[in-house]
């Protein structure tokens, strides 16, 4: 403590505890509930855990080890998963997750400087209105998507016969979008195939995602001091040479842990895969979560679950310590 | 900057009007769909407005929304669950965050990397430990269980978004008043808390939102009907949907509508905090 006041052995021990009492009553209920499964998944990955084991008295299963067998399994694709590459899955997750904050961000930095203009009309409506699909639960929405690139009556077809019949095209437009297996772009990615479902799921995730970021944005841009653009344009700086020059680097410091937060939402991004393409079409939208998910719910391997997401750790490890490399998230503004 | 001129002004009222159709155009698919009483099972075309409006989807949904469960039940699931789980989380949270924003101890670093892989990693990745776990503690069909769970996983965030606050207040105050004989309790009451509250209540509002609309690990878990949340009922709804169960959409469509009334209440009136405040306190200055 900063107070430099004598004090006995015994009250510096207390002093030296007191930091812990604060932390026990958290780090108890993240112990049960988070720590301690960690821990769990880490043992029974090693093992043959089935539904039986969950089954009969859950005390003290008798698992059998099998040392890295899951994990083999896992790596090499010899799960009897139709369809199932591991690496590829892993690919295609980093490049969602890329590929969404990398649209979202600039899209959210943009509306929120366009809606920082001063003597804009209908500000707060836009602002109301935007912020909706941040609040509205996404399960919620996650449903209406797929109807909306359903083949047959989905708005998006619709939508797109109406503008093709302006160019002169009579038929409707039917775009499979979340079973056509063929992708649109083929290469794109190499060695994993972006079908059209990734297209379509790339809208409905960049609707979920920019009014996030367009947030965060809107408030960072109210603290950059007023001052400094007024002394700009007194220099004879356009707004162009502005918003570069002073807007983007003032709000680098909100926006990169936004960013990170935003990939790792979009990593993870469970409701929207689930209900829009369950993975599909052959696998070409599954993320490592949804693919865990289909583990234990539906073909209850827990002991594969139980690897895979110990895979899933490291890949979070990994990802935590690059994202931490551009952020300094961990650095406190004391130090 | 200066006023905008009229030209400019237009331009940038059609790009943000389009922009608004945007967000709009799945909250009224939504909507379309909760009010259309010609609905027999899923949408067979495509329209902007109801072909025969009706409030029915409305009343059965008030009434009884997922097979023979009152709507008042899940209601209160609901809210029970996500107010107390939120409370949990930025009760404790908050002293968490408190320690760590405020004192140097050992294993404090590693502490903090803890947090943050919690908060990347994702809640489905614990399913099978977590069943077995609140099955032994006796929990885990309960809304106990389901607090206890959501909160654990809303703490990282409450964590993170208290702790930056209680670091952008200066510790000299703190100190003033421990000169005044205020004690360590009372100064936190009376100084930091008050001075944090903004980023507390964004914490919590997070923590709300994350267990209201969270259904995969409830799903799992619940086995009576009396425990389910609206949340998992819509998930179930739309799973007998899916597998071609008979219930218009309009169930979906209106049920939605509703799970979404409280919240965005909140949010608006919120907003102004939020806009302030959702920087995970990376103070921009």
């Amino acid at each position: 403590m900063t107070l430099a006041i004598k004090k006995t052995s015994k009250a510096k021990i207390k002093r030296n505890l007191l930091p812990y009492y604060y932390l026990v009553p958290a780090f108890l209920i993240m112990g049960v509930i988070t720590f301690y499964p960690l821990i769990y998944q880490l043992i029974i990955s090693f093992t043959n855990f089935e539904t039986q084991h969950l089954l009969l008295g859950l005390k003290s299963p008798e698992l059998k080890f099998v040392g890295l067998k899951n994990y083999m399994d896992i790596f090499t694709g010899a799960l009897p998963v139709e369809n199932f590459n591991f690496f590829r899955v892993l690919e295609f997750n980093f490049w969602w997750a890329l590929s969404n904050v990398m649209l979202h961000v600039p899209a959210g930095v943009l509306i929120a400087t366009v809606l920082n203009t001063e003597g804009l009309w209908l500000k707060k409506i836009y602002r109301a209105l935007y912020i909706l699909p941040v609040v509205v639960p996404p399960i919620v929405v996650a449903t209406v998507w797929r109807n909306i690139f359903d083949e047959q009556y989905g708005a998006m077809n619709q939508f797109l016969t109406i503008v093709t019949a302006f160019f002169g095209q009579t038929d409707p437009v039917r775009l499979r979008w979340l079973t056509e297996f063929n992708p649109p772009i083929p290469g794109f990615l190499p060695g994993a195939p972006l079908t059209l479902a990734y297209y379509s799921m790339m809208i409905a995730n960049f609707w979920l995602g920019w009014p996030f970021m367009s947030v965060v944005a809107t408030g960072a841009l109210q603290s950059i001091p007023r001052d400094l653009y007024e002394a700009a344009s007194i220099d004879g700086a356009t707004g162009n040479q502005q918003f570069w020059n002073i807007t983007v680097p003032l709000l680098r410091p909100a926006m990169i842990p936004a960013a990170v937060y935003g990939f790792t939402l979009s990593f993870n991004l469970f409701n929207f895969v689930f209900f829009m393409t369950g993975g599909g079409p052959a696998r070409s939208t599954e993320l490592l979560v949804t693919f865990a998910y289909n583990l234990v719910r539906n073909l209850r391997w827990f002991g594969v679950a139980a690897a895979f997401a110990v895979i899933i750790f490291f890949v979070a490890l990994v990802v935590l310590l690059i994202t931490n490399r551009i952020t300094r998230a961990t650095q406190s503004f004391s130090e | 900057m200066r006023n905008i001129s009229f030209p400019r002004q237009l331009a940038t009222q059609i790009a943000l009007t389009v922009v608004g159709l945007f967000v709009m155009l799945p909250i009224w698919g939504m909507a379309r769909l909760a009010f259309d009483g010609s609905l027999k099972g899923r949408p067979t075309e495509f329209r902007w407005l109801p072909k025969v409006w009706s409030f029915d989807a409305f009343m059965q949904v008030l009434d009884k929304p997922y097979q023979s469960v009152d709507f008042h039940v899940l209601l209160r699931n609901s809210l029970l669950v996500s107010l107390s789980a939120a409370l949990i989380a930025i009760l404790l949270g908050m002293s968490l965050a408190y320690a760590f924003a405020r004192f140097r101890f050992p294993a404090r670093q590693g502490g903090l990397y803890a947090l943050l892989l919690t908060a990347v990693l994702p809640p489905v990745a614990f399913m099978t430990p977590l069943y077995i776990i609140l099955s032994l503690l006796h929990v885990r069909t309960t809304l106990l269980g389901l607090i206890i769970t959501y909160a654990a996983f809303a703490m990282p965030f409450c964590i993170w978004n208290m702790r930056a606050a209680f670091q952008a207040i200066p510790k000299e105050i703190e100190e003033a008043a421990f000169l005044d004989g205020a004690g360590d309790i009372t100064s936190f009451i009376f100084i930091t808390l008050p001075l944090a509250l903004p980023s507390i209540a964004v914490a919590g509002l997070i923590a709300f939102l994350m267990a209201y609309s969270e259904f995969t690990l409830g799903w799992l878990f619940v086995e009576k009907s009396e425990t389910v949340t609206l949340a998992m009922s819509i998930y179930a709804i739309v799973q007998t949907q899916y597998s071609g169960g008979a219930q218009p959409w309009s169930y979906l469509g209106s049920l939605a509508i509703i799970m979404s009334i409280p919240v965005v209440i909140i949010f608006l009136i919120f907003q102004r905090t939020l806009l302030e405040r959702m920087m995970f306190g990376s103070t921009a200055e």
